[in-house]
């Protein structure tokens, strides 16, 4: 780019361009020249300078590390997170639950009378053997003493059937003899409970005539139990408490009235004797 | 003055303690540097000496020098003019006539003429501020590009093309007055 001066300008550069220029006298020139060399020889080893670390690289190694040391607390809180239960924890645990259950069968019970009560005696042990899984699903096996007491209202058998609970009882049990549909049954035995209380089948060890059915011809001795039914046949005769309500006059062809002498003469005997 | 061609590679054999590089930088830039010192102070022996002082001092600050990218000449007219700065800092100033320069029997008359001219010159300049001094002997005396005297002024191109007008404003009046001075101990009557 040219430049613009004026005049006086222009003289005074050229004035200042042909100035006497002083001159280095060779051998001054030399001399000095001898002596930066000779300072060459002897200039102090090179101390390695402090080195004073470049902000950048500062920066850059400040960056690295703090990179660094988010990575491995990210990598350790991942770790944590992915943490599986300890394989100290045995897979399989078998627990005895102590029998502090009470099983209330959910039986519809109609309002009838008797108001059968069935009750389940927890005296049972139960065993549970579940495994560690998002819904354990334990499976109980309970044994119980059932009670039920209620009419007859099948029998098949030495199967009666009480409120659709089927009662299995001893074949050799004389009462299945003299039972009948109606009569009034208190059961106590054992039973396997499932899941359908419908299918509950009581082996009894206990059955008893809680009533017996009205105007069957059928007696019980209320002190002991005892039933006699007049079934028509005449080879079972009616024990000594039971009135004989015609089974006399059917079976040893005695009159009524014969029947009531035979009573009142009995009483009178036994008054004579008094 | 022009940088070397190869000038970076002598910068490194230099700093890598090579005489022959060395002694190669000096004899390109011994006589510009001595000429701006001659300009600057009061005679040709401290000329000489700072001369030689900017030399030692290029040689012990070479391991140092990292190239910026401003010439290589600016950076030995800084440590020149930091010399010359210490050199009146510690001296007394002292304004020399040019009687001992050596004399030289074969030109009497011009040489005289050389020596008066040199010295009125070297009078206004030293009147002026140093970076006016600077600018006007590299600038206009050795004929330096803008972008080395700015390096060595430490300013902007453009300022320096502004700074010279106001310095040759400021040495022509230096000059003016000192013709008026000296015309007045002639006994000229202007």
């Amino acid at each position: 780019m040219s430049e613009q001066f004026t005049n006086p300008e222009e003289a005074l550069i050229e004035r200042l361009r042909r100035a006497p220029q002083p001159e280095l006298p060779a051998e001054t020139r030399d001399m000095i020249r001898a002596r930066v060399l000779d300072a060459l020889d002897h200039l102090p080893a090179p101390t390695p300078r402090p080195t004073l670390l470049r902000p950048v690289v500062v920066i850059v190694v400040v960056l690295v590390a703090a990179a660094l040391i988010t990575g491995g607390v990210l990598f350790v809180l991942s770790q944590q997170n992915q943490t599986v239960v300890s394989p100290t924890v045995p897979s399989e645990v078998t627990v005895t639950v102590p029998p502090t259950a009470t099983i209330e069968p959910t039986l519809t019970v109609l309002p009838t009378t008797p108001v059968p009560a069935i009750v389940s005696s927890p005296i049972a042990t139960g065993t549970v053997v579940s495994t560690i899984s998002p819904m354990p699903v334990p499976t109980i096996s309970v044994s119980t003493i059932i009670v039920v007491e209620g009419p007859v209202e099948h029998i098949d058998g030495n199967i009666i059937t009480i409120y659709g609970i089927q009662v299995r009882i001893a074949p050799n049990d004389p009462i299945l003899s003299s039972v009948s549909v109606g009569d009034v049954l208190h059961v106590e035995g054992g039973g396997q409970i499932g899941t359908n209380t419908t299918q509950i089948i009581i082996v009894t060890t206990i059955v008893v005539f809680v009533n017996v059915e009205e105007n069957a011809g059928v007696n019980m001795n209320p002190s002991s139990g005892e039933v006699w039914r007049d079934d028509g046949n005449c080879s079972h005769a009616p024990p000594d408490w039971a009135p004989a309500n015609g089974w006399r006059r059917r079976c040893e062809g005695k009159e009524k009235d014969k029947d009531k002498g035979d009573k009142q003469n009995k009483d009178d005997k036994n008054s004579k004797d008094d | 003055m022009e940088p070397l061609a190869n000038e970076g590679q002598l910068i490194a054999q230099a700093q890598a303690g090579d005489k022959e590089a060395v002694s190669t930088l000096y004899e390109a830039y011994v006589q510009a540097i001595h000429k701006y010192i001659g300009y600057r102070v009061e005679s040709d022996m401290i000329a000489e000496d700072l001369t030689a002082e900017v030399f030692l001092r290029m040689v012990q600050g070479l391991p140092k020098y990292r190239d910026s990218g401003a010439p290589f000449g600016a950076w030995l007219y800084r440590i020149a003019s930091t010399q010359i700065a210490d050199h009146y800092r510690h001296n007394k100033r002292i304004v020399e006539l040019s009687d001992n320069q050596p004399s030289d029997d074969t030109d009497p008359f011009g040489k005289a003429a050389k020596s008066e001219e040199r010295a009125r010159l070297r009078e206004a300049l030293a009147a002026l501020p140093p970076d006016f001094q600077t600018l006007l002997i590299l600038r206009f005396m050795q004929g330096q590009a803008h972008q080395l005297v700015a390096a060595t002024l430490n300013k902007s191109e453009a300022a320096i093309r502004v700074m010279q007008h106001r310095a040759l404003t400021a040495l022509a009046q230096q000059l003016g007055a000192s013709g008026k001075v000296r015309s007045y101990l002639r006994g000229e009557d202007s």
